[in-house]
């Protein structure tokens, strides 16, 4: 009985097996269900109705999900700001086709302009850099702090945007084509009337974002919907 | 029984009575499951998922710490108690709920 709540357990959780919060719950959920279980059989109740009663009151767990966002915290941790101290660097209208930003203190840069295709900013600090009009299509942001950054008019087509705080960043008007959003913080996180297509939202916090006037495809749709966000004044085109 | 629970109105209530219970004494998810159905006569259910979203809200806030427990057999188990912070927050909550609630009883 108890391989067969682990198997339950097992699949519930599936997509967040790598995620360490989330995975201590469910351990702590094991053992809990495990004596819910046993009580229940005491109590006299047959296996399976024991079972379908326990499985029953665990509820909907995209609630522990959400509370994930303590990650993106630890990660700050890890950004190791002595590599580059880059902050406030002015970097208007280069062009870095692939550069790689890796460990950098870039709070406050100003990559206005630029070309950064296919750049790659892993573990770095771009609280409150400015991307207006900057070409970030296909490039990686991974496990960094973004914060106050600022993306007015920049093209974020095929870019990725993974275990990253983009809370209060503003999305608004954009049109974003395929552009991955995966285990993000998006608490407050804006998408006034941004067009978006084929987005992804895994395991971000979809929820506490903000819709507003966005347009998007069934599929983009479907998927917010999914995850709970609140797409009442959102459009499917 | 008349009425059923609003279970929006309660939900916002959730920490509180998480709070509430370990202010009696150290608890874990289950053992708090079991709390509120038996205080609620098997009136009010709040899922497991629910109370584990609390217990990381309210340890994020610093209004409870967790501690292992040191079973032997079918794995650790953490158990969480109340902080001094959070027994504050508790008295605040349930002051500002006592006087919630005497307002709502004259308007309706």
């Amino acid at each position: 009985m108890s391989e067969k709540l682990r198997i339950y357990l097992d699949s519930l959780f599936a997509s967040y097996e790598d995620n360490k919060a989330v995975k201590e719950v469910k351990e702590q959920l094991f053992i809990d269900l495990q004596e819910k279980l046993n009580d229940l059989i005491n109590d006299g109740y047959e296996e399976d109705e024991a079972f379908n009663k326990t499985i029953q009151s665990i509820g909907d767990i995209s609630e522990i999900v959400d509370i994930s966002d303590v990650e993106v915290k630890e990660l700050q941790k890890l950004i190791d700001f002595s590599k580059s101290p880059l902050e406030g660097s002015d970097f208007r209208n280069v062009d870095v086709v692939g550069g790689e930003f890796n460990h950098s203190a870039l709070e406050g840069a100003d990559f206005s302009f630029s070309n950064l295709n296919k750049s790659s900013f892993k573990k770095s600090d771009l609280r409150n850099a400015k991307f207006e009009g900057t070409n970030l299509s296909g490039a990686e942001i991974i496990k960094s702090a973004l914060r106050g950054a600022s993306f007015k008019d920049a093209i974020l087509d095929n870019t990725e945007f993974i275990s990253s705080d983009l809370s209060g960043v503003s999305f608004d008007n954009l049109k974003l084509n395929s552009t991955v959003f995966k285990k993000t913080a998006l608490t407050g996180t804006s998408f006034k009337n941004t067009v978006l297509k084929n987005v992804s939202f895994k395991y971000s916090q979809v929820k506490e974002a903000d819709f507003d006037g966005a347009l998007m495809d069934k599929l983009t749709y479907a998927l917010l919907e999914g995850f709970k966000a609140d797409l009442e004044n959102a459009t499917v085109i | 029984m008349a009425g059923k629970i609003s279970s929006n109105l309660i939900r916002g209530h959730t920490d509180t009575i998480i709070l509430g219970l370990l202010l009696e004494e150290d608890s874990y998810g289950y053992a708090i499951y079991k709390k509120i159905i038996e205080k609620s006569n098997g009136l009010y259910e709040l899922k497991e998922a629910t109370i584990y979203a609390s217990f990381k809200r309210l340890e994020k806030e610093g209004y409870i710490k967790s501690y292992w427990g040191n079973e032997s057999q079918g794995g650790r188990r953490k158990y969480y108690s109340i902080a001094s912070q959070g027994i504050e927050v508790y008295k605040e909550n349930k002051e500002d709920w006592e006087f919630t609630k005497k307002i709502i009883d004259k308007l309706l």
